[in-house]
């Protein structure tokens, strides 16, 4: 505690409450000190030199009687500084000395306890109503129980686990989540640690490996499954865990798991993907009817159809194809939402399906009047991709690239390796992207509504290509500068490379390959 | 186009259904259709098809018991029909289930033009 505070309290309590006689009295202290101080260095000058001119002056002096009383003068002023460095006083000096300087002073720490204790007291007396006092040290017990009794009211599930995976406190509500019988803490260990948890590392994983390296580590999985059997019916919850680590040397608890029940909030979640799913598949009807029947037109009519009509046709097949692009990407964001989106990587010849991808979008660019450029190496080594997915993101790129570049505009598109990943850039000089849009290009469902040129779509598909390139363990990025134009860029894993974190190959029972499957559904996710 | 001549359309949405079977007709191929599940497995086991496309919303019995019946328990049956399924549903388990049963493609009909069914059964030869 810095005095300088103790002193501005004091003097603010004289303040507030300058009737106060204990306020006035400490107030007095401090302003004295000073004057003190004045006195004692005065007093010491003083002495000196009367000790100087007596001795001086003695020895013209033979009266022993003068001698004894100039002598007496002398010890009672020294008694005098005695008695008032004695005095209480000092304290405030003390108080005057450190309030200036500012600093701790490193005394008497009962004494400063006590000044502390009584600016406390006086602070209780004056402003807390007598009934609310805060009560002294019996507290202790009584936090205890309140403790007990707010962690057995909680809402929330808390389990705390000691260096052993052990649980050593469990509340009602962790026991109910769970279905685990009342304090069968056995039981609701095996359960925790079985449960549905999502991400890459499920809890068992994470505690092991926060103790062998971590001091505090925290965790959170969304949508863990919980199925039990109650009264001979399934219940199905939907639970978000949290997990806390905290290095405990001392062999006792040093995690703490907390269990949200969100069985309500996700079931609402996924209602309302299931409509999305729901009204995706019924559009696809129509939209079947209609690009099939463009196709056939196309195919049949086309040829003898003047120019300015085959194009109207082109346009109406080109937009009949965005609009299965469009509800694909819907699709695949309400399966990304539900958990239900993985991807299937396979090793790919990147020159040959990058070229297939542009060849097919160079219809869509040139009806739009403009351009696009592909420069890819031919000798790339084979990479690890899910191909419809890596079609959906270049496809969403262009079509993204196409809203910004102006008419005769040309989208370069460039491939090859960097860094031993392969990295593709799609590039226009359109408008660019406003700095204050940059930051949430890739956000799910962001729509900036505050200029005319604001990004449609972007809050869906792009959000979609963050999610596919993430899927593959690889990176996307945006440069852009309002004026010149946009890059936006991503890099894909080689084949030899395999990730860990991706999961690969079929999970049915048969293998595809040697079936002679074919498909071009978009999204076998497992 | 060689070996594989004959189609069976197993399809309820005629829109759909003849649409594609035009294309497939004008290509050279013998395209019957048929618009329910029952019907579909009656006609596809007289074994005559060199290709089955099969809906998944069907009436009677939908596409995926349909393939059940057709490849059976054992998974052998009709091993000279190649069987597509033909859907615009989306779905990782009815996926799953087409693989397992043994089927030997499933298509999105929103992403396939009859250019491009056309394109595919070619290659399938």
């Amino acid at each position: 505690m810095v005095y300088g505070r103790r002193t501005r309290q004091i003097r603010n309590m004289a303040q507030i409450n300058p009737n106060d006689k204990k306020n006035r009295v400490n107030l007095l202290r401090i302003q004295l000190g000073g004057l003190f101080i004045v006195l004692q260095v005065a007093g010491y000058f003083l002495s000196i030199k009367l000790a100087a001119q007596l001795t001086h002056g003695l020895k013209h002096v033979n009266s022993n009687e003068t001698q004894l009383i100039i002598y007496s003068i002398f010890i009672l002023l020294s008694a005098l500084l005695v008695i008032i460095l004695a005095l209480r006083p000092l304290s405030t000096v003390e108080h005057f000395f450190a309030a200036r300087r500012g600093g701790i002073l490193l005394s008497n720490n009962l004494f400063r306890k006590s000044i502390a204790d009584k600016i406390i007291d006086d602070i209780l007396e004056r402003n807390i109503d007598k009934s609310e006092r805060v009560p002294t040290k019996q507290q202790a017990s009584s936090d205890i129980a309140l403790a007990e009794h707010a962690f057995s009211l909680s809402p929330i599930g808390i389990i705390a686990l000691d260096h052993n995976n052990k649980p050593v406190l469990a509340n009602q509500l962790a026991f109910e989540l769970l279905s685990v019988p009342d304090s069968d803490l056995a039981l609701l260990s095996k359960k925790l640690g079985s449960l549905k948890y999502s991400q890459q590392t499920n809890l068992i994983k994470w505690v092991a490996e926060s103790r062998a390296g971590k001091i505090h580590n925290r965790n959170t999985w969304g949508r863990v499954e919980a199925k039990s059997i109650q009264e001979g019916q399934e219940v199905r919850r939907i639970f978000d865990v949290i997990a806390s680590y905290e290095k405990n040397d001392t062999q006792g608890i040093d995690t703490i798991i907390v269990i949200i029940d969100r069985t309500t909030d996700y079931e609402q979640e996924n209602e309302s993907l299931n409509m999305i799913a729901i009204a995706a598949h019924e559009l696809r009807g129509p939209i079947t009817v209609l690009r099939g029947l463009v196709d056939v037109f196309s195919t049949e009519l086309g040829p003898t159809l003047p120019p300015d009509q085959q194009q109207l046709l082109q346009r109406m097949g080109i937009s009949a194809k965005q609009l299965t692009n469009y509800i694909n990407n819907i699709l695949s964001i309400a399966h990304i939402d539900q958990d239900s989106f993985e991807t299937t990587l396979k090793p790919e010849d990147w020159p040959k399906l990058l070229t297939q991808i542009c060849t097919e979008l160079n219809t869509l660019v040139l009806a739009r009047g403009k351009k696009l450029q592909l420069s890819v190496a031919n000798d790339l080594p084979m990479v690890l991709v899910d191909r419809v997915g890596i079609e959906h993101v270049i496809s969403n790129l262009v079509d993204n690239s196409l809203k910004y570049t102006h008419d005769d505009g040309v989208i370069f598109i460039k491939s090859g390796l960097k860094d031993g990943m392969i990295e593709t850039t799609v590039q226009d000089n359109g408008i660019g992207i406003p700095e204050s849009i940059i930051g949430h290009l890739f956000t799910k469902f962001y729509r900036s509504h505050h200029s005319k040129k604001a990004i449609t779509g972007s809050g869906i598909g792009l959000f979609l290509c963050k999610t596919i390139i993430e899927a593959h363990n690889g990176n996307i990025w945006v440069k852009s500068k309002e004026g010149e134009g946009t890059v936006i860029g991503f890099d894909i894993p080689l084949n030899q490379k395999v990730a860990d974190n991706n999961q690969t190959g079929d999970n049915g029972t048969v293998n595809k390959d040697t079936h002679g499957w074919i498909e071009n559904h978009t999204l076998y996710r497992r | 186009m060689a070996g594989l001549k004959t189609i069976l359309f197993i399809e309820d949405d005629h829109f759909i259904s003849d649409m594609y079977a035009r294309v497939l007709d004008k290509a050279g191929y013998e395209v019957t259709v048929v618009s329910n599940g029952r019907e579909g497995v009656d006609a596809a086991k007289t074994g005559k098809y060199d290709i089955v496309l099969l809906d998944i919303m069907l009436p009677e019995l939908d596409g995926t018991q349909v393939l059940s019946e057709l490849r059976g328990e054992d998974r052998s049956g009709l091993p000279n029909s190649k069987i597509i399924i033909m859907t615009n549903f989306d779905e990782p388990d009815e996926v799953r289930i087409a693989i397992e049963a043994k089927a030997d493609g499933y298509l999105i009909k929103a992403d396939t033009t009859p250019s491009a069914l056309l394109e595919i059964i070619q290659k399938f030869d």
